[in-house]
């Protein structure tokens, strides 16, 4: 499972994990459910269209077995698509515990990138939520920088509640610099 | 004077070789060819990297519920009738 295979460390608290906001899936599976409904309306048109066209004629009628096979291969094919967007979406998150943020990205099957950043490292962290949409539905892009000069930045988009992100991730980095400027049970 | 008649070409009636209804079953093995790899790959990702095994268990069954009654039509349309 995912959080035996991000290996936390000792004492680790995962203290929130986050994917993008609904909205993001929602579009892209209408995309799919608008491909596979596509065959119908050309059906639909081709079926309706004036006598005028008779060149167009297609006696479907004659083929039901072929347009079964066509139809259904074609809905496969959407319903195959709309599971890539589904498993894309499930597997590409954040999880943010006490001591680290890990960014999963899904891009694609077999093209999975984990960054992990240590908050201790983290320099600023900020959101953008651009346009009418963004701003109704409450996601937007979530960017952090860190320290480290070889450890790049990194960004999200379509993140949901980035204000209220952006503050758990500011107290999550509080408190992890306290912790280590200031171990418990030292002086 | 009359000319040489021209060379008449043999006409010849072809039957059809390959006709679409025969090359269903053959696109209906490579469909399932890509829908068996494709099956085990999203196993893979689901087993490997998810989380919840409700949202794991809800995932397959509707895969499942959704895909298997259109592999069944096409095999139905390509093999049987």
């Amino acid at each position: 499972m995912l959080l035996e295979k991000l290996d936390l460390e000792e004492d680790e608290k995962v203290l929130k994990v986050v994917r993008k906001h609904w909205f993001v899936i929602t579009t892209q599976l209408i995309g799919a459910a608008l491909f596979a409904i596509l065959p119908v309306m050309f059906l639909t048109v081709i079926l309706n269209l004036p006598s005028a066209f008779g060149f167009f004629e297609l006696h479907l009628d004659k083929y039901p077995s072929e347009i079964a096979f066509v139809i259904s291969g074609w809905l496969l094919l959407a319903t195959l698509s709309g599971f890539v967007v589904w498993t894309k979406y499930y597997l590409d998150l954040w999880v943010i515990t006490d001591r680290r943020i890990i960014v999963v990205n899904q891009a694609s099957f077999f093209n999975r990138n984990v960054a992990i950043f240590r908050l201790e490292r983290m320099q600023n962290i900020e959101f953008s939520v651009k346009g009418l949409i963004q701003t109704f539905f409450n996601f937007g892009v979530l960017k952090a920088q860190t320290a480290g000069e070889g450890e790049s930045d990194f960004q999200s988009a379509g993140m949901p509640n980035p204000d209220q992100l952006q503050s758990i991730i500011q107290k999550a980095m509080d408190d992890r610099i306290t912790k280590i400027e200031h171990p418990p049970g030292v002086l | 004077m009359d000319s040489a008649p021209a060379l008449a070409l043999p006409k010849l009636a072809f039957a059809p070789l390959f006709t679409v209804h025969m090359a269903l079953p053959f696109i209906f093995y490579i469909i399932l060819g890509f829908y068996a790899i494709f099956t085990a790959v999203l196993y893979y990702h689901w087993s490997s990297y998810a989380d919840d095994v409700k949202a794991i268990t809800i995932t397959y069954v509707a895969y499942l519920a959704i895909t298997l009654p259109l592999i069944i039509v096409m095999a139905t349309s390509a093999l049987i009738f």
